[in-house]
């Protein structure tokens, strides 16, 4: 199935280097989701999440020929361009490293409460929001790269542009965090 | 034997799947999770997490994939060198090897072209052909006799 995805996705991004709108829809189509998602939880804000998500995919019609598809699959390579556009957001808005306000993710969370129907995974869901949105940026790229989106230690290191060694590092020291916040509102609670 | 402390750090690099945990010390890992009660612990409090990140939802992004789809888009113009070499080497399917090898022979190609076409202003009467004048000159004017063996 991977793999036949790879394999359409490597057609449509022909197509769009032949300037195929239909193909540029395509991709957008299969990727778009993953792509927002991953940006909201770099930025913790839905409206920069969906400025980043049209960026990115401006650049996969502006720059299609620059994938090389035997280098990397299509959604590490679009991963990587939002990594990028949100790194760079983040800087210009002096907010890298610091840890995010909690509130920012607010409105995810009562959606997300809206959505679940068992009491106390709303619960965790919601404790998890708030100790994602605590960890510094870097880890919780990480964390949503190889927890949420699937992707292997390699996969996530390239995307980020770190080593594996300091991507494994970083996971370790998000993963610890996060367990120790949520211990803490469990014992709390 | 692995201690709860590798375990953990393992775990926190790896996460909680064990098709994820290096191949060396899964089975380490798997028997001391079974055996060892503390261990078993952790495990499953890594397994909760990680099940709730993995679960975690987004945000409605309320018609944002129509947006993304539908916005304006440039024309898609390549730059002049890859319009250059569109030409001279039309991309194709499997040629992603080849090309560059081309390309990077391009210059190679132009270099014996105009080596060819062009005597880059050297005037070859007055140079190469002059000088192979004068030799022949100087070979028939050459006097002889004086080698000649008297009989």
């Amino acid at each position: 199935m991977a793999d036949d995805n790879g394999t359409q996705d490597e057609q449509w991004m022909e197509a769009v280097c032949r300037g195929d709108r239909r193909a540029y829809r395509a991709l957008v189509d299969r990727h778009w989701k993953a792509i927002s998602h991953y940006a909201f939880r770099l930025l913790g804000d839905v409206s920069e999440a969906e400025d980043i998500s049209q960026e990115t995919f401006l650049r996969l019609w502006k720059q299609a020929e620059k994938w090389q598809p035997g280098k990397a699959r299509l959604s590490t390579w679009l991963h990587r361009i939002t990594h990028n556009l949100c790194i760079d957001h983040l800087r210009k808005h002096s907010r890298m490293q610091a840890e995010a306000d909690p509130g920012q993710f607010a409105e995810a969370e009562t959606i997300d409460r809206r959505d679940h129907e068992d009491e106390s995974r709303k619960e965790l869901a919601g404790q998890l929001q708030q100790a994602l949105a605590a960890l510094p940026e870097s880890q919780r790229s990480a964390l949503m790269l190889c927890s949420h989106s699937g992707f292997s230690n390699q996969e996530a290191a390239a995307i980020m542009g770190i080593s594996v060694k300091a991507l494994e590092s970083t996971l370790a020291r998000a993963r610890r965090n996060l367990r120790s916040s949520l211990s803490t509102e469990d014992s709390a609670a | 034997m692995m201690t709860l402390t590798e375990f953990t750090q393992l775990l926190e690099i790896h996460g909680a799947d064990s098709g994820n945990w290096p191949s060396a010390q899964r089975q380490a890992m798997l028997s001391l999770a079974r055996d060892n009660s503390e261990a078993g612990d952790i495990l499953s409090e890594f397994q909760r997490i990680d099940g709730l990140l993995a679960t975690m939802e987004a945000p409605k992004f309320a018609g944002l994939g129509a947006r993304i789809a539908d916005q304006n888009l440039p024309q898609r113009q390549a730059g002049l060198m890859d319009r250059l070499l569109n030409w001279l080497l039309p991309l194709e399917a499997g040629s992603s090897l080849w090309r560059p090898a081309l390309a990077a022979c391009l210059p190679l190609f132009v270099g014996v072209i105009v080596g060819n076409f062009s005597n880059f202003a050297m005037d070859q009467s007055s140079q190469a052909t002059q000088y192979w004048e004068d030799e022949l000159a100087m070979i028939s004017l050459a006097d002889y006799s004086a080698n000649r063996v008297e009989l």
